[in-house]
């Protein structure tokens, strides 16, 4: 396999990390600013 | 982002294999390198500006937000730092250089911004912490745009580092339409995901504050 697509599939699967990781916390954060304002 | 990611790896290199030092490949990084260190300016200028309205108005949520923004450019900053780095080793053999004008300035930079937290963290009293810091930061905003942008395209002579990758010294823009569309894709999207990071880190911030003053003592 051509060593750019490694190097893409490895970027692509930690950039969906990052992104999935900050999602989570976008919700996290929109529960405790509701619990607040309750 | 995965778009952005996809077409810079599958498309042809940025640079032509007889023009490029070492392998072609490696001037991929290209389209996120610039766009980490484009964001980490834009974050220390960002934090200036709420450290200017902090000493305007003495309001502790512009203290927060100029923190918050020198924590993410102190964090781009870093990783711009890793990509430069690597791209260093793969095109001048190795990756660090004293005498590379680019890296210096960087590595100043990251200094002064972490000595900007080791001040924070080491006085006790708010009011003092979030004035201090308010005048550190525009001070530093102020070198880290010298650094970044002025220095090193002032002494090219001690730069091995590619000037003309974006524009020319004529102002023009020097990329085919393919490279100009990732590359300001790139940079449209890292700045996307900058207000984002930040927008959520800000509203972090002021939850964890409001919980510290709910907290009885």
């Amino acid at each position: 396999m051509n060593a750019n697509y490694v190097v893409m599939i490895v970027v692509l699967i930690i950039w969906i990390g990052i992104f999935l990781y900050l999602m989570g916390l976008d919700r996290k954060v929109k529960k405790l600013e509701d619990r607040n304002e309750a | 982002m995965s778009a952005i990611i996809i077409a810079a790896f599958v498309t042809p290199s940025p640079m032509s294999p007889f023009n490029s030092l070492g392998d072609a490949e490696v001037y991929r990084i290209f389209y996120f390198h610039v766009p980490q260190a484009w964001v980490a300016a834009l974050a220390f200028v960002i934090s200036m500006y709420f450290s200017i309205r902090f000493l305007q108005k003495k309001d502790m949520d512009y203290d927060a937000r100029a923190v918050v923004a020198c924590r993410l450019g102190l964090l781009y900053a870093v990783l711009a730092t890793i990509t430069g780095s690597i791209f260093a080793k793969m095109t001048w053999g190795e990756f660090w250089n004293w005498s590379e004008i680019r890296e210096v300035s960087i590595f100043i930079l990251l200094i002064i911004y972490g000595a900007y937290f080791a001040l924070r963290s080491a006085l006790p009293d708010p009011e003092t912490r979030a004035s201090l810091s308010a005048v550190l930061s525009i001070l530093f905003a102020v070198s880290a745009i010298f650094l970044i942008f002025v220095i090193p395209r002032a002494y090219p002579a001690f730069s091995q580092h590619p000037t003309d990758s974006v524009i020319d010294s004529s102002g023009s823009i020097t990329m085919g339409p393919t490279v100009r569309l990732i590359f300001f894709g790139s940079l449209a999207t890292f700045t996307a995901l900058f207000v984002w990071i930040y927008s959520l880190a800000v509203r972090a911030e002021k939850i964890s504050k409001m919980k510290t003053l709910r907290v009885p003592k």
